[in-house]
């Protein structure tokens, strides 16, 4: 009986370790958008995206707290908090999906690899399919994931009052930028 | 008044005061509840640091302890507290202004200057 214990915690520990060191995670990472309008260009970066990357399955998160962008100008900080994606009442924009073409990518190999990413971002409390083309970079073991991709505003039922309408694009493009790290517990 | 950047936090009053613990148990604890008393608001927070991170551009983050070894407290530092820092090390006691954007797997912040 001992022996079926030891035997079932041993498989136990190497599943849960051939599991871990599929998933990586960055908690540094950066998103940025810009929207380009005839009267101006308005730019908000924010560099604590938080993501997991699972290289076994192609599973991957994003999580982006809408307070953590930042602006040039105050009043553009205050007008995309308060009157566009309303942060207080939704903080989190997230994402889940998977790269569709997880099995062209070859993980432990240094390379830069094509992929499409499809799944669910959810912004400004509205749920939408989206799908984006991107990058992974594989170099000296490091993943690295780079992705630009444009957002029709009105999608995710945010306003913009026709007074303002000359200032802020109805779509805005975002460029998103990820260093991976292997998951472990440390 | 548009054109006003965006100021640093060094003159600015604390709403809040507590310790990275204390702040991350809330948010780890209510997340609703935290986000409703903290986001948005300029905190002081007392912690441990875990590390220093410097981003791919170059940003500087405090990383304070949190009684959970998996997360942290993550300061986003102001630019112009990249001299600062190097007067604390790994270990160290540091308190930071900074604003609170809430809880992703650390509980962020932003904006962060050192209070001396």
């Amino acid at each position: 009986m001992k022996k079926l214990i030891y035997l079932c915690a041993v498989i136990l520990f190497v599943t849960s370790v051939a599991q871990a060191q599929t998933q990586y995670y960055t908690k540094e990472g950066k998103v940025k958008f810009v929207s380009k309008a005839p009267m101006e260009q308005i730019e908000g970066v924010n560099k604590k995206v938080t993501s997991i990357l699972d290289i076994a399955t192609g599973q991957i998160e994003f999580s982006v707290l809408m307070k953590a962008f930042e602006f040039e100008k105050a009043l553009m900080q205050e007008h995309f908090n308060e009157n566009y994606v309303e942060s207080d009442k939704f903080p989190k924009a997230t994402f889940k999906g998977s790269i569709q073409n997880n099995s062209d990518v070859k993980w432990t190999v240094d390379g830069t690899y094509p992929v499409k990413v499809s799944g669910k971002m959810t912004l400004h409390g509205v749920t939408k399919e989206i799908s984006a083309s991107g990058t992974i970079e594989i170099k000296n073991g490091k993943i690295s994931a780079t992705s630009a991709f444009s957002l029709v505003i009105k999608d995710f039922d945010i306003v913009i009052p026709s007074v303002v309408k000359d200032k802020i694009a109805e779509s805005v493009s975002v460029e998103v930028n990820l260093n991976y790290e292997l998951f472990t517990s440390k | 008044m548009y054109m006003k950047p965006v100021e640093g936090l060094a003159d600015a009053d604390a709403a809040y005061s507590l310790t990275s613990d204390e702040l991350y148990d809330y948010f780890d604890t209510n997340e609703s509840e935290a986000n409703a008393k903290y986001l948005g608001k300029i905190i002081e927070v007392r912690g441990e640091i875990r590390e220093f991170s410097i981003g791919d551009s170059g940003d500087l983050s405090v990383i304070l302890a949190t009684g959970n070894p998996m997360f942290s407290v993550n300061i986003g530092m102001n630019k112009n507290q990249t001299i600062d820092y190097k007067n604390y090390k790994t270990g160290d006691s540091i308190k930071v202004k900074a604003e609170c954007t809430g809880i992703s797997m650390d509980v962020v912040l932003t904006r962060g200057v050192i209070v001396k």
